[in-house]
């Protein structure tokens, strides 16, 4: 059963369009890729998705339930989570605090949910009284998981949780990020450009231009020369 | 009722030219300034102290002709507008119109205090009229509508030339999207500041154009409803980015200012006296009516077409 | 010069007290509101009503006012409340519901600025009114500071509120999301923030603070139409030195103004009497909240506490 289906959605920003009769599915549980160049329209996919955009055809559901002209603040609340490229904390907020905001449509005591986000993350536990705007890059990026996380959402959107991180954060961060989608019962759609992050996946889609180029599993992306010669520089990244 | 529909179209005039100034900054070139006021009233001073005859009051008394009078404006009104944009062309959107605010408070605040170059809240009279003696006085509204009239036509042509040049695009570009601009490799604080001085330049001019008209200035001309905020509600009115259509505002919303004063006539004498206060908050509601019912006008980015 | 400082002190708390609902709504709603110092004015406008209706009923610690301007102005912070409410339903809600950009609402709100003070100069007229025509004596204290009992009330309730503001902002959950807003606004669309309740909140406390700080201008000066006008600069210049959005940088910046607004124009006031030359120079107080500002974002763009600037 699909948990997220996007049907031949066409969207942007004011009259411009910057997505195409694009189509998408997610299954329950299940770790999907999208993969592209700069400018291919990813960002603005996962706006669409929660609301923040909305589209000018087609349609987005979540766990069968339209959720397009949805409000982003109610979309969540079904059990989507978003881990933004930029601007993805509070800056001027405490670790603690930015957990708790992550959190904020929960009532009662939530400290087990966040013992298991320590768990996952112990350096914000070491921080969580420290201004969020005064992390590293890395740890950075940790909380910005870590508040998407801690709804435990169906589904979590993951935007290039790779990128500008430096080339040993990005082997911990992909580490990390397999333990989240490991946990059989998250469904992730991971935006990437890197091909380590890529087979973290089992399924991906290649957007180009606002389009769907391709739709296939993992192994098959991963041996085309095409899209190896395309979109990831050939060989030479490995 | 002749010479009163005369005085409308010369001070109408002037408020358009100054509406004009402020479209090439806020409508063209996206600064937005709320400190008209204070080069209107440098423009204003600067003329008056260069022409008006010798005093004991206050500095000047130059006699120098008319026309130096509108040089010197222009000159003062840029200068000071040059020198005020390098530290406030720094600052973006709402910051630059609080510190063109500020500017503006303290420039009134030396205006009324130093009494030793402006004489003060008593103002600078006897400022002359240019060819007042060569006509009957009763006929000099005239006279003083042909030399606006020609001036604002003038600025119009001139405004309307540059913004069309590649200079004017360029301004346009950083109207709508500054960070797009300089990314383009265009020096933006460059041209923001050259349309700042252009417009301040021109914003003195008809300070200038006031004080010849009345041969009287005062500081209480300069206050922020009449010498700012009704120059916006002008612009917002007209269309921002249109220059036709903000002089066309400019006369309108002059007309619904003079007319308003018909309304002593039907209030009752106890909120006569507050009267200004009335006219005052018509004025206000009409922004916040233009503000909520035309948003496609102002907001749409086709309006700088 | 403690005598300055103190005086200063007294006046900056006034400005920290308004800036800091006006950093509040400067980062929340995300525009610079340029009627935020004619509410000043209506908000001690408004206690002087409730003022007149009460009467007097006595007062305490030697205050040139009483229990009945302190009921005056809690009934004048209810009625600023339904005020600021309905403004923000009727006029700034349809703004944001267009998608009107921080400049466009800025200007609506200069709109807003001069409604507000014709209302308050036809319903008041242009009169300088006073709460009360009694005379303090100063207490004296040594280094020659003279400070009044009001003065010591002002600074007090001051003292108290900004720590109340403070522990709701840090303690509650709506406080936190307030914070949360003023710091990424779509990551606290994304995370379930409601964006109307915050944005109330944002409304009942700044009105409850702007309110407050008017009716103590009033105590200390005078009352006005014009004055919120005047007081919207060293406002405005406390929050952008503070940092837009930032707490403490709006109380720290509130009271930079104030005391060098006293201090440097107390100064030059002395060298020039020192001199024989006779000038005024505290007509020029307003220019030096200004003057600072300039200098402050040449040397920091961003503010003392500033974070990166966005829209407005």
């Amino acid at each position: 059963m699909s948990l997220l289906s996007i049907q031949h959605i066409t969207a942007g920003y004011g009259i411009q369009s910057v997505l195409f009769d694009v189509s998408l599915d997610v299954a329950e549980g299940e770790v999907v890729a999208i993969i592209g160049p700069n400018g291919a329209g990813k960002t603005t996919l996962l706006r669409a998705i929660l609301g923040f955009i909305r589209p000018n055809n087609g349609n987005i559901s979540f766990k069968d339930q339209s959720i397009v002209g949805m409000e982003p603040e109610h979309i969540i609340r079904m059990g989507l989570g978003w881990v933004p490229q930029e601007e993805s904390i509070f800056p001027s907020m405490t670790v603690a605090e930015n957990l708790e905001m992550g959190a904020y449509i929960l009532r009662g005591n939530l400290n087990n949910r966040f013992n298991e986000i320590y768990n996952l993350f112990p350096i914000l536990k070491e921080r969580m009284r420290q201004p969020a705007g005064s992390l590293s890059g890395g740890q950075r990026q940790m909380l910005a998981i870590a508040r998407g996380l801690i709804l435990q959402p169906d589904l979590l959107l993951l935007d290039e949780p790779t990128a500008g991180l430096a080339p040993n954060l990005v082997q911990m961060m992909l580490s990390k990020i397999k333990e989240v989608t490991d946990q059989p019962q998250r469904a992730v759609l991971l935006v990437t450009q890197t091909l380590d992050a890529l087979r973290l996946c089992q399924r991906g889609y290649l957007l180009s231009s606002g389009k769907i180029l391709y739709a296939d599993t993992t192994d098959q992306l991963l041996s085309s020369q095409e899209v190896r010669e395309l979109y990831f520089g050939g060989v030479a990244r490995e | 009722m002749i010479s009163y529909f005369v005085s409308f179209l010369i001070i109408g005039s002037i408020y358009a030219i100054a509406a004009l100034a402020l479209n090439l900054q806020w409508g063209f070139t996206g600064l937005m300034n709320f400190g008209i006021g204070a080069f209107y009233m440098l423009g204003a001073y600067t003329s008056a102290i260069l022409t008006s005859g010798p005093t004991t009051e206050h500095i000047g008394g130059f006699g120098l002709p008319v026309v130096a009078g509108f040089i010197g404006a222009a000159l003062v009104s840029g200068g000071v507008a040059f020198l005020i944009g390098f530290p406030a062309l720094r600052l973006r959107g709402g910051t630059f119109a609080i510190a063109l605010l500020a500017i503006h408070e303290t420039l009134l605040l030396v205006v009324r205090n130093e009494s030793w170059l402006t004489n003060g809240v008593w103002g600078i009279r006897g400022i002359p009229r240019p060819f007042f003696e060569v006509v009957n006085p009763k006929h000099y509204g005239y006279i003083y509508l042909i030399i606006v009239g020609g001036l604002l036509l003038l600025i119009y042509l001139a405004i309307a030339k540059a913004v069309r040049s590649p200079w004017g695009r360029i301004l346009r570009g950083i109207g709508e999207d500054e960070d797009l601009t300089s990314m383009s490799g265009k020096n933006c604080w460059s041209y923001k500041m050259q349309s700042f001085i252009f417009g301040s330049m021109i914003m003195g001019i008809a300070g200038a154009a006031y004080v010849h008209y009345t041969g009287f200035v005062s500081p209480q001309v300069f206050n922020p409803l009449m010498s700012t905020f009704i120059v916006w509600l002008m612009v917002m009115v007209g269309g921002t980015g249109n220059n036709r259509g903000v002089i066309a505002g400019a006369f309108l919303v002059w007309a619904i200012w003079v007319g308003s004063d018909f309304l002593t006539d039907f209030v009752p004498a106890a909120v006569a006296t507050r009267i200004g206060f009335i006219r005052m908050l018509f004025v206000g509601i009409i922004l916040g009516i233009t503000v909520l019912t035309r948003p496609q006008g102002i907001l749409s980015g086709e309006k700088r077409n | 010069m403690a005598d300055l400082l103190a005086s200063g002190i007294i006046y900056g708390s006034i400005i920290a007290l308004g800036a800091i609902g006006l950093t509040l709504i400067s980062s929340i709603l995300n525009f610079f509101n340029f009627a935020y110092g004619d509410l000043f004015s209506l908000g001690a406008f408004i206690t002087f009503f409730f003022l007149g209706l009460l009467g007097d009923w006595g007062t305490f610690f030697n205050l040139s006012f009483g229990w009945s301007l302190v009921a005056a102005t809690l009934l004048s912070i209810l009625v600023m409340l339904v005020i600021v409410l309905l403004i923000d339903r009727f006029y700034f809600k349809p703004l944001r519901y267009l998608g009107a950009p921080p400049l466009f609402t800025s200007l609506a709100s200069l709109g807003l600025a001069f409604i507000l003070r014709a209302v308050i100069n036809i319903a008041w007229g242009p009169e300088v009114r006073y709460y009360s025509n009694a005379i303090q004596i100063a207490k004296k204290f040594s280094f020659g500071i003279r400070v009044k009992p009001d003065e010591f009330f002002i600074a007090v309730c001051t003292f108290v509120l900004v720590f109340l503001v403070y522990l709701f902002l840090k303690k509650t959950r709506t406080g936190k999301a307030m914070r949360a807003m003023s710091d990424n606004p779509v990551l606290a669309k994304a995370s379930g923030i409601e964006t109307g309740k915050v944005i109330m909140w944002t409304w009942i406390i700044a009105g409850t603070l702007i309110t407050i700080a008017g009716t103590f201008y009033g105590i200390q000066v005078q009352l006005r139409p014009i004055m919120g006008w005047h007081f919207l600069i060293p406002l405005f210049v406390a929050v952008i030195m503070g940092g837009v959005g930032s707490f403490w940088g709006a109380l720290v910046g509130g009271m930079v103004i104030g005391i060098s607004e006293e201090m440097i124009t107390g100064t030059v006031q002395n060298i020039l009497y020192s001199l024989q030359i006779d000038a005024d120079m505290s007509v020029y107080k307003p220019a030096v909240a200004f003057v600072l500002v300039v200098v402050i974002l040449l040397v920091r763009p961003h503010g003392i506490f500033g974070k990166k600037e966005r829209g407005t």
